[in-house]
Parts: structure tokens; C-alpha cells; sequence
């Protein structure tokens, strides 16, 4: 039910300041999700296996980490990189043990959505001059089963891109590419 | 987010799966309809859900029934799809002994994962908030995916996951009688 991921998102980012649109899929290209302003957007959604998505590794760096360089992650990227004209990937992580470990460990300080997503453009803008990152705006979204408010952690990864064959190098994600 | 839950008819309802009976088919019947209790609360297969505590804080009532009609009168077959993903919640909280809930700290307790029907819920929310945002802008191009994708076929898994949780939790049901109440279901989930 990935289309929830969608529909929310699209929702969210109104929230915040921007105008989208969805974008329509043809047979013979693969298109992103959405049109945000003059940005092609993809968004993906990841979730862990129940047990791994409840255990939080013991320190941020760590989790950020284990769980941004997983195959099931690096795969989502992948997919959205064979996408048509993609500025910015979107990555839903609620259900993974990072969507609960930023609320463990910044959940009073990380970064408001909308500022997330007004960054994650500028590094966009950069980065078409060189080529070297995919940006992804990572973000949680979850209700607070003792106060029921509802809140949005997000940060911001550049994603360091493979030359050789336009891929994620999971091998190498240094910690100053994560924007939290 | 399972908190808000009231699972009062979940508990009869699997009381009546384990003992054999096919009141489970009754009981989901009766109360197949989403039904807007006040601004606040829906009833849906009789569990009372605080609407804001389990998509977001702004959400009411006439928001999410507004988005399954919405659903429902674009050809999407609502209650199929809600009797379907009731018992999968139903499975899944009785076969899955973690509650998925994680304690921060002492104030703040949070569930990444949400019972299927509140996913269903959340569709019918968040399409309804776009639709409105956007004056439907473009809507139809997302909508047909939605269409095309949903899991219709999803209604014999859901089958074999119930029979497998009557076998765990009640080793006298007899083969006939299984295939008889997995008949029925079949039935009521279709018409």
C-alpha cells in the first residue's frame, strides 16, 4: 500500500509551502511519483521485517548507518534512479527501526519538514552541477500513543553516486552527508 | 496506535473463530459498514477508532468517510477490500505477539506499525486531503494506479492465514468443518 506513502506525501508537502502534482506514467518510460514546483520527485516507502523494525541500535550514527545501507534501501534508490528526469527521492522509513531511532534519539530537534524539503532542493541545485549525489529526503511519520500528537522527523542524505554505473555506492556513505 | 483500538468485537469475533462457529461471519455482516459515530469517532466492523489518533492530529470523521465514498464511488470495492484487510489485522494481531509499540521513554510511546484496517483508513484519508488540497488536480492519474494495484486477489491469502490460526488455536476442528466455514467466508467476503 504504497500509495498511502503517496497520497500523504503529496498532502505534506502542501503542508509545507509547495505545490505538486502527480506525474503521469506512460508505457514506454518509467516517470517519477511527483512534480514538486520544477523538481521530479520519487517517493518509495521501507519497511523492515517486524523484528528488526522494533530494534533501535544503540546510537544514532549507527543506526543511521545499519539501516540507510541495507540492500532493501539501496534497491528502492536504485529503482527510483532508473526514473526519468529524478531530482530528489523521498524515503518513507516510518516502519523501519530508523523511523523509531530519530524519534529516540532528535525527536525534539531534527528538521521540520518543510525546512527538509527547501534544503534537500538547494543540494538538488548542486548537485545537477556535478552529477556525484542523489538527495533523499528521509523522513517518520508517527502518532504519539501518550500524547496522540502527530509529528514528522525528517533529514536529508546525499547519497554519494557510482560513476561507473550510475548506482548508490553503499560501500561508502560518509556521516557528513547526513543532514539531521 | 493499536491503543486506540476498541477491541472489545475483535475478542468476540475471535472467540468465535476459535471455537469453530461461524458467528465470525455474522458478527462481520453486522457490522460491515463504516459508520461516522461523531466528529471525532468512526465504527468500523464495530471497533470504535478516535480517527486523529491514528492518521493525524486534524483529521475527523467527515474526512474519512468523505474519502471511502470517494473510493467506493469510483468502482473500488470497499467492503471486499475492508472485510479482507479486518481479518488480516485480526490474524496478525493474534498470531504476532510483539505489539510493534516501542517505548521512547516515558512520554512518548510509538507504533510503526499500523493494524491493516487503519492503512485501508489512511488511504481513504490521505486521498480525500489531496483531492481536496489540490482541487483534484491530477488526481485520476494516481487514482487509476491506486485502481489497478490494490489487492483484490488478496482475499484467498487472507483465507489461509485465518485456517491457519483456527488449526493453532483449536486442533478439534475437523476437516469438514473447515472446509465448510472457509466456504462461508469466501462467500460473505465476495457478495
Amino acid at each position: 500500500m504504497s500509495f498511502v506513502s503517496e497520497f500523504m506525501c503529496a498532502s505534506l508537502v502542501n503542508y509545507a509551502g509547495f505545490n505538486t502534482s502527480f506525474v503521469q506514467s506512460t508505457n514506454s518510460s518509467k516517470k517519477c511519483d511527483l512534480l514538486i514546483d520544477s523538481y521530479f520527485i520519487e517517493i518509495k516507502t521501507a519497511i523492515d521485517d517486524f523484528r528488526y523494525g522494533t530494534k533501535i541500535d544503540d546510537d544514532l550514527i549507527c543506526e543511521l548507518h545499519g539501516t540507510l545501507t541495507i540492500d532493501k534501501i539501496v534497491n528502492a534508490l536504485g529503482d527510483a534512479l532508473q526514473k526519468e528526469n529524478l531530482d530528489l527521492v523521498m524515503l518513507n522509513v516510518v516502519s523501519t527501526s530508523l523511523g523509531m531511532g530519530i524519534v529516540k534519539y532528535r525527536k525534539n530537534n531534527s528538521l521540520s519538514f518543510a525546512d527538509a524539503m527547501r534544503r534537500a532542493i538547494e543540494y538538488v541545485n548542486q548537485s545537477k552541477k556535478d552529477g556525484r549525489y542523489l538527495i533523499a529526503v528521509i523522513f517518520s511519520c508517527y502518532i504519539d500513543d501518550v500524547s496522540s500528537e502527530f509529528k514528522v522527523n525528517s533529514f536529508i542524505v546525499k547519497y554519494p553516486l557510482s560513476h561507473e554505473n550510475y548506482q548508490v555506492d553503499n560501500d561508502c556513505l560518509p556521516s557528513d552527508c547526513i543532514y539531521i | 496506535m493499536s491503543l486506540s483500538i476498541n477491541c472489545e468485537k475483535l475478542e468476540i469475533i475471535l472467540n468465535s473463530l476459535y471455537s469453530g462457529k461461524l458467528d465470525l461471519i455474522k458478527e462481520i455482516t453486522k457490522l460491515i459498514e463504516i459508520i461516522r459515530l461523531d466528529e471525532y469517532h468512526v465504527s468500523i466492523h464495530g471497533c470504535k477508532i478516535k480517527v486523529s489518533t491514528v492518521i493525524v492530529n486534524h483529521a475527523k470523521s467527515d474526512d474519512l468517510i468523505h474519502g471511502w465514498n470517494l473510493l467506493e464511488s469510483s468502482g473500488i470495492p470497499m467492503k471486499i477490500l475492508s472485510k479482507m484487510f479486518f481479518l488480516n489485522t485480526v490474524y496478525k494481531r493474534n498470531s504476532i505477539k510483539e505489539s510493534g509499540t516501542v517505548e521512547i521513554d516515558k512520554s512518548t510511546h510509538v507504533n510503526n506499525k499500523s493494524p491493516d484496517i487503519i492503512v485501508l483508513l489512511s488511504l481513504c484519508y490521505w486521498c480525500n486531503e489531496y483531492n481536496k488540497l489540490y482541487e483534484g488536480r491530477n488526481f485520476d492519474i494516481k487514482f487509476q494506479e491506486v485502481k489497478d494495484n490494490l489487492p483484490y486477489d488478496g482475499v484467498n491469502d487472507t483465507l489461509v492465514k485465518m485456517l491457519e490460526l483456527i488449526n493453532l488455536k483449536n486442533k478439534n476442528i475437523k476437516g469438514k468443518t473447515k472446509e465448510s466455514l472457509v466456504k462461508s467466508v469466501i462467500i460473505e467476503i465476495q457478495y
